[in-house]
């Protein structure tokens, strides 16, 4: 037995254990396309370096087996028999045999007791086999093929000479981080890259943190002493530190690639398994994350993976009595979006019903019927993130122990990400999972409500608004008492985050001169944030909640200021579902074709007028909705009015005005439209708001809105008729 | 026997002790951020040293009414690996005790101190209450 050091050791287990995980992938891609010349050199690379260098260390047991292996891989390789589905199961179970055996001897220097003469009579049961009926089209090789023939396939106990120099640099091809040594140091030109204990990295990056922090105490103290050289000094200090920590970002980036590198055998054994067909398709694999986020979504996305091959995916017999093909398909989608990593987990399987889930979430008692009924189908379908949860009618081994989908919501929120489900019964299913990409230090804008100070993430920020009183006027309706602000062609619901978070009266209350939006944007739409005050935006540090307030879906962490006091980091989304804004809101319906197309033109608000005829009112005409107890209608002069802010207010009711019928008149209360300013002390009564949407030009008199024909008026024209009385 | 350090706080006229394995330290009130909409016990969040520590209000917890009539003392505890500071009106010296010494909790405490009290221990100073840590900061993420 030859001497070797720890080192040669250590390094023989790393690089081996890197190419087992490759090789993984390797053979299935090979199991699917055997004519695959490089999937195959790949891969009988690696187990022949396995072979000569155990064999160079000592380890018998496994070289027996590499053995074994590389000699039905020979076979292959060379045509003389075809890939099958039993060779492709012999060769991932040396896949497993080889790491378990360098998993013993990682633990205990040795290679294990296990001789796994089973697998070992297999593999070479199988290398035996003829090539079958058809005579095998020869195979074209790779021109690096060229390069194994040439070399001595080792008989057993032979040594295997280490390649030689000028060898190695051909076998390298374009791949720099493939390093096929056996054992020694390679004096190779690739070698640019270097290994570095994790741990060392998390220190840095946790160093770089404080840096920032302290930098930012440091550009505050520095804003109060007014000297130039300090600032300029500071300014110094504070672009290093941002270059610094992009750098220390970076190190800790890794392809997600690797990671899902891991899937497609998981989905192969696991469909194995119950018995169907699937095939997992990858795309983004070059998608960088975080060390951090990946070890973090490891489990999750497996409990997602299987859980779509087990419960998604159907047997192959329903598939096709439901025109599906048989073979099922799982994708994972991984990309970058505004700050966010993306991770999509669909399957076009048999869906998600709503009404399993509802029935199962009220027979085990996480919901009451009242609450069930009050629920959007979305919410309906988040209620497997309940702890308890399985839909899965019978438990299997696999998954659906009812611990599952809650463990993968808790992982995911604990990186600061968010997961949905889409989902359509019969079709299939899609989670997404969202995650931010800067866990520690993030761009932020810092405001003030209701006396205490609060931090934006930048990268849900799509705008700052101020809203002078005559902007306010301009800008801002009230829909049912809510205040709606116009951007653009849009309509933006209107929170007040001081109320909102119980601190005091929201704004419209108070009347104030002029107010501060923070437009932002969620999931799926924007809405504005009204604000006391804008303070600076600032890079700040997120600092994870305690366990006494992370179950709070307001907040998204905390950082410490630059005075030393803590603020809240605010958590848009859930601001958003807190405020009842944009979340919910149809998010799960496809958005209609005729509602996209509304989006140019006009904003209306549509309401019915007399029994049933639905009018559609300009936006732009309309300053504020009242609403008025009927007692309050007071007659002079043949007409009714109202008092209204200290002035007369002439009603019209609008069926009247555009001779719609009306039967109920039982109602205690009116809902009046107030026309802006032009049209002064006219109101037009109407029974009901239906909604606030978008038209095409209003030049026609009739339209369809909503789906539905809606007569299209202005209220000058309206009003200028004669009065109609009741 | 097995010997114990414990150390002893005081909330409202109750005398509470910890073994000192789980406090981490002692300091005088810090400024704390309120948590809007965080549960009545929660009073906050203080900054320690760059980390971020929640304060969980112990006289809320025990449903004691009277707000602190001075500023709190911050007791720094460490549970399941978090730190969290426990706002009380006082420390107390640290006392050594036999684990048997302790008695169990006499019926005429009622809840919530009952629910947060593992046993009690007669000392010359009056009735000390072994804090139940888990019960204390547990219940309070629920309420």
């Amino acid at each position: 037995m030859a001497e070797f050091s720890e080192e040669e050791l250590s390094e023989f287990l790393v690089e081996s254990g890197e190419s087992l995980d490759r090789l993984d992938e390797e053979l299935l891609a090979l199991e699917t396309d055997p004519e695959s010349g490089e999937s195959m050199a790949s891969i009988f690379r690696t187990v022949h370096t396995i072979k000569g260098t155990c064999g160079f260390l000592g380890f018998s047991r496994l070289e027996r087996v590499s053995h074994e292996g590389e000699n039905l891989l020979a076979k292959l390789r060379d045509g003389e028999i075809s890939m099958s589905r039993s060779i492709a199961d012999a060769l991932l179970e040396l896949e497993d045999a080889l790491r378990s055996m360098l998993a013993a001897i990682a633990a205990t220097g040795s290679d294990g007791d296990d001789d796994f003469a089973d697998l070992r009579s297999r593999l070479a049961q199988l290398a035996s086999a003829e090539a079958g009926d058809e005579p095998q089209a020869s195979r074209k090789l790779p021109p690096n093929a060229f390069v194994f023939a040439a070399e001595p396939v080792a008989e057993e106990g032979e040594e295997v000479q280490p390649p030689k120099e000028g060898e190695e640099e051909v076998l390298r091809g374009s791949r720099p981080s493939q390093r096929d040594s056996g054992g020694r140091q390679r004096p190779v030109a690739v070698d640019t890259l270097i290994r570095v204990d994790v741990s060392l990295l998390d220190r840095l990056m946790n160093l770089v943190g404080e840096l920032v922090l302290a930098r930012n105490q440091v550009l505050q103290l520095a804003s109060i002493k007014e000297d130039s050289q300090l600032s300029a000094t500071t300014q110094r200090l504070s672009l290093i530190t941002s270059e610094l920590q992009e750098n220390v970002m970076k190190t800790r980036m890794q392809p997600i690639g690797n990671l899902l590198g891991k899937f497609p055998r998981i989905v192969r054994d696991l469909a194995n398994t119950c018995g169907k067909r699937v095939h997992l398709e990858i795309e983004g694999r070059d998608t960088e994350l975080d060390r951090t986020i990946v070890e973090a979504i490891r489990d999750p996305l497996t409990h997602l993976i299987r859980n779509a091959v087990d419960h998604g995916v159907e047997m192959p017999a329903d598939r096709a009595a439901a025109g599906k093909p048989e073979e099922g398909r799982i994708g994972i989608l991984a990309y970058h979006e505004g700050g966010y990593v993306n991770i999509e987990v669909s399957d076009d399987g048999a869906g998600i019903d709503p009404k399993a889930v509802a029935a199962k979430a009220l027979s085990l008692g996480l919901v009451s019927s009242e609450d069930l009924a009050s629920l959007s189908e979305r919410e309906v379908l988040e209620l497997l993130f309940v702890p308890g949860f399985s839909t899965a009618t019978s438990v299997t081994s696999v998954s659906g122990r009812g611990v599952g989908m809650d463990v993968v919501k808790t992982n995911v929120e604990q990186i600061r990400g968010s997961i949905d489900i889409v989902s359509t019964k019969g079709q299939g299913t899609t989670f997404k999972l969202r995650i931010p990409l800067t866990l520690a230090i993030i761009p932020a804008l810092v405001v003030e409500s209701g006396g205490e100070r609060f931090a934006i993430p930048q990268v849900s920020l799509l705008e700052l608004v101020r809203l002078e009183s005559s902007g306010i006027a301009e800008s801002i309706n009230f829909v049912d008492r809510t205040p709606v602000m116009r951007r653009r062609d849009q309509l933006l619901p209107l929170l007040d985050l001081g109320s909102l978070l119980g601190l005091g009266e929201s704004w419209h209350s108070r009347g104030p001169e002029a107010i501060n939006v923070v437009i932002l944007r969620t999931e799926s739409s924007a809405f504005g944030l009204v604000v006391d005050r804008v303070i600076d935006t600032q890079e700040i540090v997120v600092k994870p909640l305690g366990s006494q307030v992370s179950q709070l879906p307001h907040y998204s962490g905390a950082t410490i200021m630059g005075d030393g006091c803590v603020a809240l980091i605010l958590d848009v989304n859930g601001i958003a579902r807190y405020g009842g804004v944009g979340a919910d809101a149809g998010a799960d319906q496809p958005v209609p074709r005729e509602a996209v197309d509304e989006f140019e033109g006009e904003a209306v608000l549509v309401v019915r007028a007399g029994d049933g005829e639905r009018v559609a009112l300009p936006l732009r005409e309309i300053d504020r909705l009242e609403t008025f107890p009927v007692a309050a209608i007071e007659v002079a002069e043949s007409e009714p009015m109202v008092q209204y802010r200290g002035s007369i207010m002439r009603l019209f009711w609008l069926s009247r005005l555009v001779g719609a019928a009306s039967t109920d008149s039982s109602a205690e209360e009116i809902q009046v439209v107030v026309p802006s300013s032009e049209l002064a002390g006219c109101g037009i009564v109407i029974e009901e708001i239906l909604d606030i949407t978008h038209t095409g030009s209003l030049g026609d008199r009739i339209a369809v809105i909503g789906g539905r024909v809606t007569r299209i008026e202005s209220l000058a024209s309206l009003v200028g008729q004669p009065a109609g009385g009741w | 026997m097995a010997q114990e350090q414990y150390c002893t706080f005081g909330l409202d006229s109750l005398m509470l002790g910890l073994p000192v394995v789980h406090v981490q330290e002692v300091i005088r009130h810090q400024q704390i951020t309120g948590v809007p909409l965080s549960k009545r016990t929660v009073s906050g969040l203080m900054n320690l040293r760059g980390q971020i520590v929640s304060a969980l209000d112990l006289r809320r917890r025990f449903a004691i009414d009277a707000p602190f009539p001075r500023q709190p003392m911050s007791l720094i505890v460490v549970v399941h690996g978090e730190s969290i500071a426990l706002l009380v009106d006082e420390i107390g010296d640290v006392i050594t005790a036999e684990a048997a010494d302790f008695e169990p909790v006499p019926e005429t405490l009622g809840p919530p101190a009952s629910e947060l009290v593992r046993s009690v221990l007669r000392t010359p100073g009056g009735l000390l209450l072994l804090l139940d840590l888990d019960a204390a900061i547990q219940f309070a993420a629920v309420v």
